[in-house]
């Protein structure tokens, strides 16, 4: 047995390691992600007042802070049976959207179009710089809208500090300067540029989009009544050929799906509890959201997912279309916030309720760009006493190492040298976006 | 916008590393929002794994480091860098602080040992968690260090030309004054009997004189006041000013208790039980802060005390 380690893993966000196991006779025995960060978080936000959980919860990941909190700040509230002011769900929800702009922007520009251009042998945005010039003009203003979108809406970019206990601290659209909605068409306008691009650079390599990271997998995401949300709605589940699992409210989600420990990594391993760890893989994302609901419930969004599922299949398989999905929600997000934007509810004052501390225990669950985050608290008097999250990258894990797999078994055949089937093995995982910040962080310290 | 001056020093090329140890990402996603700084330096940046394919960190003059130190990994990747960098950069509150994640060090070493094995299978093939998580300049000299949660704008925009130029860095009055030097709200004396944590402040009205446990007053400004001035309480998250890190025996916990007392009408003894009773309250992201832990009368060292988790909840 001959193991390759590969670290850092590159162009993903925080730290990680692709490890690879070959058999004597050079077949893979075994491919999978690990990370090497710990963080634990679940272990010392028990304890904390719970007015601090907002902020403290924002800190477990950079990219996207925003999710943190928000999702936090649900499951504390709902614990405490809070009902906050319609204007905070526009805001935060607006926070969100915006929040996502930035993180696709991020993901697609920053991190992965070097695997995309044609130009072969592209490692870095610095490569897109000079080979792309206009491409990179154009994704650093997508990037540098999402931010300052997000950085209205919550104060600033990275760590927001508008989300509070009960709604929001203050409502940004009343005063502020920025034009928000000149901005969403300017951001749309190059979406939709790349996302043109993106078809015909996918239309010329349809065979390669279709033989790598290529895997079975069940699909989780929020469902709003059959539309993709990102705040609203149930957890729906959908097996690899479409069919509905279940739908469940996320104060349940222990009763589908269990974690599991694995040996290499600082990362639990989540799988659907029905069908056990080999068959009840999971994948959640941009790619499980198309797939659960099929549906955006805006014009152009859903047009384009139309046409995607008409020509790749429904659901949707292969990990590399993740990134068609990704600008497609950016597009989505675009439309959606244009909506928010002019409902009345935005231009309310009252953005926040008083909370009053006592008991209660709940599961808060939203979208995150990289797919379905949990955040479950138990309080006692204003405390909490019991912290679990289940974060996006997680939930990828197990089926990001099965198109690992995948990737190397089809290199082999193809008789790709080894760089090559690590860059491949690289690009599989990129279309996951994993976060490994987020996704480190140890349940249980001593006991449940 | 930048002012043309500092854009010049960027003229003058120095090969830049950025290294990420046990952290969020957000410093290193707050220096790729710098697009005017970023734009400049892009084909500088010898190494980042965050954003080109490069897996070993080559001799440079500048490495920006961001994250604390929690593993024997994260260690060794700090003194391999301080030892190929001309210029080390503690990059935000986690590497200059410890930042939020050293309220790990809350918990008693065996505990913290059980999250490292889990209670339901055992781990190989991972890091060493060392017992308590340190700051940077635990283990090595630091040349700058940039704090906040993540660095403000401001900050960056005016450090970071400098120090990629390898320029002596003057901060600016912002960024020597408190928090409050930038927040407009007016004091008002109210009695209180104890902190406020869930309610909703009055807009106009200094949220410490309102009973909200308000760090502005010991924390460094440059930050624009954006949490009170979004109604929120200050965090404390760019840490102590200059004061308070530059004289060894200022007691900053007793500043900020004595200034409660003076607005609340309630006894320092009582304010002082209340905050020490949760740490999470007061200076959270400092804990494992080595300037901060020296200090005789600091409380740090105290307040990280193992806490049993029943007094916390009573």
């Amino acid at each position: 047995m001959t193991q390759i380690k590969i670290e850092p893993v590159t162009r993903i966000e925080s730290h990680g390691r692709l490890n690879l196991e070959f058999h004597d006779d050079g077949s893979i025995n075994r491919a999978y992600f690990t990370t090497p960060v710990l963080r634990g978080f679940e272990a010392f936000l028990v304890g904390a007042p719970i007015e601090r959980i907002p902020w403290l919860a924002s800190r477990v990941c950079g990219v996207c802070p925003v999710s943190h909190a928000v999702s936090a700040s649900q499951a504390i509230e709902k614990a405490l049976n809070v009902d906050i002011p319609e204007t905070a769900k526009v805001l935060r929800e607006m926070l969100v959207l915006s929040q996502l702009i930035d993180s696709h922007a991020l993901s697609f520009v920053v991190l992965s179009l070097p695997d995309l251009v044609p130009k072969d042998d592209a490692h870095s945005i610095v490569d897109i710089k000079s080979e792309y010039p206009d491409l990179f003009e154009k994704g650093m203003r997508l990037h540098t809208i999402g931010r300052s979108l997000t950085a209205t809406m919550g104060g600033r970019n990275v760590h927001p500090v508008n989300v509070r206990l009960g709604g929001m601290g203050a409502n940004p659209l009343l005063e502020n300067s920025l034009d928000y909605s000149s901005l969403l068409s300017e951001a749309q306008g190059i979406v939709e540029i790349f996302l043109d691009q993106l078809k015909n650079w996918f239309e010329e390599k349809s065979d390669f989009i279709s033989s790598i990271g290529s895997v079975p997998s069940n699909y989780m995401a929020l469902s709003d009544n059959g539309k993709v949300s990102f705040t609203r709605g149930q957890v729906r589940l959908i097996d690899s050929g479409g069919q509905e699992i279940a739908m469940f409210d996320p104060n349940v989600y222990t009763d589908y799906i269990k974690e599991m420990t694995v040996p290499e990594t600082f990362m639990k391993a989540p799988f659907l509890k029905s069908l056990g760890p080999e068959k009840g893989i999971l994948r959640v994302n941009c790619l499980a959201r198309a797939n659960v609901n099929g549906s955006f419930g805006t014009e152009m969004a859903d047009n384009e997912l139309k046409e995607l599922l008409n020509k790749w299949g429904n659901p949707l398989e292969h990990s590399l279309l993740s990134h068609w999905v990704r600008l497609i929600e950016a597009i989505y997000a675009c439309e959606r916030l244009q909506v928010l934007l002019d409902s009345p509810d935005a231009k309310r004052h009252d953005t926040s309720v008083p909370v009053t501390a006592k008991d209660g225990e709940a599961a808060g669950v939203l979208e995150a760009p990289r797919g379905t985050l949990f955040h479950h608290y138990a309080i006692t008097n204003g405390f909490v006493t019991k912290a679990n999250l289940l974060v996006a990258t997680q939930n990828n894990q197990l089926a990001i190492n099965d198109a690992l797999k995948q990737s190397v078994v089809f290199g082999k055949e193809q008789g790709l040298d080894q760089d090559r089937l690590i860059r491949n093995c690289e690009m599989v995982l990129r279309a996951y976006d994993p976060c490994i910040s987020c996704s480190t962080h140890i349940t249980k310290v001593g006991g449940d | 916008m930048l002012e043309e001056n500092l854009l010049q020093e960027l003229s003058e090329r120095l090969d830049i590393a950025i290294v990420s140890l046990s952290a969020c990402s957000g410093c290193q996603v707050s220096i790729l929002d710098q697009k005017e700084i970023l734009s400049r330096m892009l084909s500088d940046i010898k190494y980042a794994t965050t954003i080109m394919d490069a897996r070993e960190l080559p001799n440079v003059d500048c490495c920006l480091v961001e994250g604390a130190v929690r593993t024997d990994e994260d260690l060794a990747k700090l003194r391999d860098a301080r030892e190929k960098s001309k210029i080390l950069v503690a990059l935000g509150s986690c590497a200059s602080y410890g930042g939020i994640q050293a309220l790990g060090n809350l918990q008693r070493t065996d505990d913290l040992l059980k999250v490292v094995t889990g209670d339901s299978g055992t781990y190989s093939d991972t890091p060493t968690v060392i017992p308590r998580l340190e700051s940077l300049d635990r283990f090595v000299t630091i040349d700058y260090y940039i704090p906040g949660c993540p660095p403000s704008e401001s900050v960056l925009q005016h450090a970071l030309p400098l120090v990629l130029a390898g320029k002596e860095i003057e901060m600016t009055t912002e960024h020597r004054l408190p928090v409050c030097a930038s927040c407009g709200r007016r004091i008002e004396h109210r009695h209180i009997e104890s902190f406020e944590n869930l309610t909703i402040p009055d807009e106009d009205i200094c949220l410490l004189s309102q009973g909200y446990i308000c760090l502005g007053s010991v924390t460094r400004g440059g930050c624009s006041a954006q949490c009170p001035s979004m109604n929120i309480a200050c965090s404390g998250c760019r840490g102590p000013t200059d004061r308070v890190l530059i004289q060894p025996t200022h007691n900053v916990l007793r500043d900020f208790v004595s200034r409660v007392s003076h607005f609340s009408g309630r006894s320092e003894a009582d304010v002082l039980k209340e905050i020490q009773a949760i740490p999470w309250r007061f200076f959270p992201f400092t804990f494992a802060s080595q300037a901060m832990k020296r200090k005789p009368y600091s409380k740090i060292v105290e307040l990280q005390a193992p806490i049993m988790k029943k007094e916390v909840m009573k």
